[in-house]
């Protein structure tokens, strides 16, 4: 064989044999994937394999080049250190070898900081590490938490949960549970938590460390979901529609029924459709329901309610404006069918009526009658006779005043009584009131004196309830004081509401009848009905009055001291509008 | 002083009987008492009253009624009325008073100051 052809035979053998030399490494790689050799004796598997493979290699260069010995050993040495270096390369880059076990730690951490809410705490809960996705959920910033205690991120509802958690885990185990945390801007955040303990080289627990994942958003999503279910399975009809634009974006079931639209019709429709479509309302625009639900927009008021009459049903629609700090507003209405509730109200309307007119007409003859009797318009009476009808003619009284007082507390129940709140002066009708009573307490022995009745005082409320709880207060103070005695009638100003009070010194009310005072049919002593008059009804119908005029009732006694009664009303009415005549009727559909 | 006349329309008898006796004994008034609107329609041209005084809860015609008939006929247009209900709802008082009435008087009503009452209410008209 001449040289020439033992050149090139041995030249792809001189490759072919590194080749080999890097198949077989990477054969052995393979073989070795999963067990657990180290790096370092896959390193060493090459470094034995190439220079074993070297001297042939050499002697193949030698004996096919005409290159001296001296000039070969310093290439052959070069030739050698590369392809080392190409093997060794190569098992690094190929697909069987894969990442260094650091390569791989650091790819999780990095894969865990992104996905995951990360806070380290001591032994005490203090924070003394927190990842940057966790300063990005909360809001905070790294100097705001470190050296803080973890509660300042819990609702306090949850504090005692977290610290039996805590205390779990400091005993060595691991707690998984659902946390739901605060961020700065008091907005709830729920992550899935996995709290390990950190224990130090002695087996010391030193500290949690919890890996959280952000769960608030499908959270959100869930409880959407469930409130739309439930939502659609109202009978009230629910429509939100888009502030801006009027369209809508969500109609319940009993919506969707008034309307005949359905789930995919209804999201193309706006209010002024519904308008168009349902009542044949052509002139109705957009303007028109911006005017009316003003006090809404302007933030005047939470909510504007008012009353749909058709002929089908009477409705009571309740208009509502949802403003997210980061999202589009939405109008929100709920109209319910009130007609059976509007027919049992008449029902029992007509009732009160009946039943008042029924009773008072027999007593009107009764009372008539012995009034008449007894003031010698029909001839003189015989002492006895005149005795005996006395008792008659005052238990007719009474009878009035049950009547009235009984009707006049079903009707606070059943809501009719009419109140008509308006901006009252005070002081003039505490005033009327005192000089109304001054008689009757005169007959008593008893006298009013008036405190703080030269400053002007003005409430929200109705001037003739106003007027019938004073009278009940004042003939009370007046019934249960001393002979000679005075009764305190104070006004006092108490920033957004006016006080009035009432106070006699007379015996006082005994604390174990303090509990019941305001009770139907109660007096402080069942001997004080007889000796006093006066229903029992009296207290029960004044804090019935001063609660629906959005006041309070309150006293304070003292037995053989006296009782000092003070109710308090409102200098502003209520921030809601009850117009059942607005005739709002558009905002709603 | 010519007496002053009254029509007096109530449906309750007893009603009807302390309230001559108030009106007329006390009250030194003339009164003329029917227990139905009808009855009252049908007389009240021959009495010619000075003053109406109408209990509003009746059968067939209630009070309200009897004085808009009322005042169809001649000479009746200026006719004051007073009315006297058991039911003491205030929007209905308001109702009364806005169809002419001078004076609504509640019941049971006190027979001894019910002829003062009505003075007042004219006196003040």
């Amino acid at each position: 064989m001449g040289q020439d052809n033992e050149k090139a035979i041995n030249k792809p053998f001189t490759i072919s044999t590194i080749c080999l030399g890097r198949d077989v490494i990477v054969m052995k790689m393979k073989q070795f994937q999963g067990k657990k050799y180290s790096i370092g004796f896959r390193y060493a598997l090459a470094l034995i394999i190439v220079p074993l493979a070297s001297p042939v290699v050499v002697s193949f260069i030698q004996n096919a080049t005409a290159i001296s010995s001296t000039t070969l050993g310093p290439i052959s040495i070069l030739l050698l250190t590369l392809a080392y270096a190409w093997c060794i390369w190569s098992i690094r880059n190929s697909p069987e070898f894969g990442p260094s076990e650091e390569e791989k730690t650091a790819y999780q951490i990095k894969a865990l900081n992104d996905h995951s809410i990360i806070c380290m705490t001591d032994e005490h809960g203090t924070i003394t590490y927190v990842n940057d996705k966790f300063l990005k959920t909360t809001g905070y910033s790294r100097d705001e938490l470190l050296g803080e205690n973890l509660t300042i991120l819990l609702p306090t509802s949850i504090v005692a949960l977290y610290d039996f958690a805590r205390q779990f885990v400091l005993e060595g185990n691991t707690w998984n549970g659902e946390v739901r945390m605060k961020g700065k801007d008091g907005q709830n955040i729920w992550t899935h938590s996995t709290v390990a303990p950190q224990i130090d080289k002695a087996g010391k627990v030193i500290g949690t460390i919890a890996i959280q994942t952000d769960t608030t958003q499908s959270k959100i999503a869930a409880s959407e979901k469930t409130m739309r279910e439930a939502f659609h399975l109202l009978h009230d009809e629910v429509y939100m529609f888009e502030a801006d634009t009027l369209r809508y974006v969500y109609l319940n079931q009993a919506a969707m029924d008034r309307c005949g639209w359905n789930k995919t019709t209804y999201r193309k429709k706006t209010l002024i459709d519904k308008r168009r479509e349902l009542n044949k309302d052509e002139i109705f625009n957009s303007a028109d329901f911006y005017d009316r639900a003003r006090p809404l927009i302007d933030g005047e008021v939470d909510e504007i309610e008012f009353i749909l009459e058709d002929d089908i049903q009477v409705s009571e629609v309740k208009l509502q404006l949802i403003q997210p700090q980061n999202g589009p507003s939405h109008f929100i209405s709920i109209r319910r069918d009130i007609s059976e509730r509007r027919a049992f109200e008449q029902t029992k309307n007509d009732f009160i009526s009946t039943v008042s007119h029924e009773l008072r007409t027999p007593v009107t003859s009764i009372k008539g009658a012995l009034g008449l009797v007894l003031s010698g318009a029909t001839g003189e009476l015989h002492d006895k006779t005149q005795k005996m009808l006395d008792i008659a003619y005052r238990n007719s009284d009474r009878l009035t005043l049950l009547i009235n007082d009984i009707l006049d507390l079903e009707k606070i129940a059943a809501g009719q009584m009419e109140l008509n709140i308006e901006t009252v002066n005070l002081t003039e009708l505490i005033s009327d009131s005192i000089a109304a009573n001054k008689s009757y307490a005169a007959r008593l022995n008893v006298s009013f004196v008036g405190v703080g009745l030269e400053q002007k005082a003005e409430g929200c409320c109705d001037s003739d309830r106003v007027f019938q709880i004073m009278n009940n207060l004042l003939s009370n103070a007046a019934k249960f004081s001393k002979k000679n005695g005075e009764v305190i009638v104070t006004l006092s100003d108490m920033g957004d509401r006016i006080c009035i009070s009432v106070e006699d010194f007379g015996k006082g009310i005994p604390e174990e009848a303090q509990s019941s005072i305001f009770d139907r049919f109660t007096q402080a002593d069942a001997s004080d009905r007889r000796e006093k008059g006066g229903t029992g009804l009296g207290l029960s119908i004044v804090k019935a009055l001063v609660e629906s005029q959005n006041g309070s009732i309150y006293f304070t006694s003292e037995v053989g001291k006296g009782t000092k009664f003070s109710f308090e009303l409102p200098k502003i009415g209520k921030t809601k509008i009850k117009n059942p005549t607005i005739g709002l009727m558009v905002a709603a559909e | 002083m010519t007496m002053l006349k009254i029509l007096h329309v109530e449906d309750d008898l007893d009603i009807q009987e302390i309230a001559k006796l108030s009106l007329e004994t006390i009250g030194g008034f003339e009164v003329l008492q029917c227990a139905s609107g009808k009855e009252a329609l049908s007389e009240v041209l021959d009495f010619a009253p000075d003053l109406f005084l109408l209990d509003m809860m009746m059968p067939e015609m209630s009070g309200d009624v009897v004085l808009l008939n009322l005042r169809k006929l001649p000479g009746l247009q200026d006719t004051p009325a007073i009315f006297m209900t058991a039911r003491a709802q205030r929007n209905e008082i308001v109702d009364l008073k806005a169809l002419g009435a001078i004076e609504v008087i509640l019941k049971p009503f006190d027979p001894i100051t019910l002829p003062d009452q009505i003075k007042t209410a004219l006196s003040i008209s």
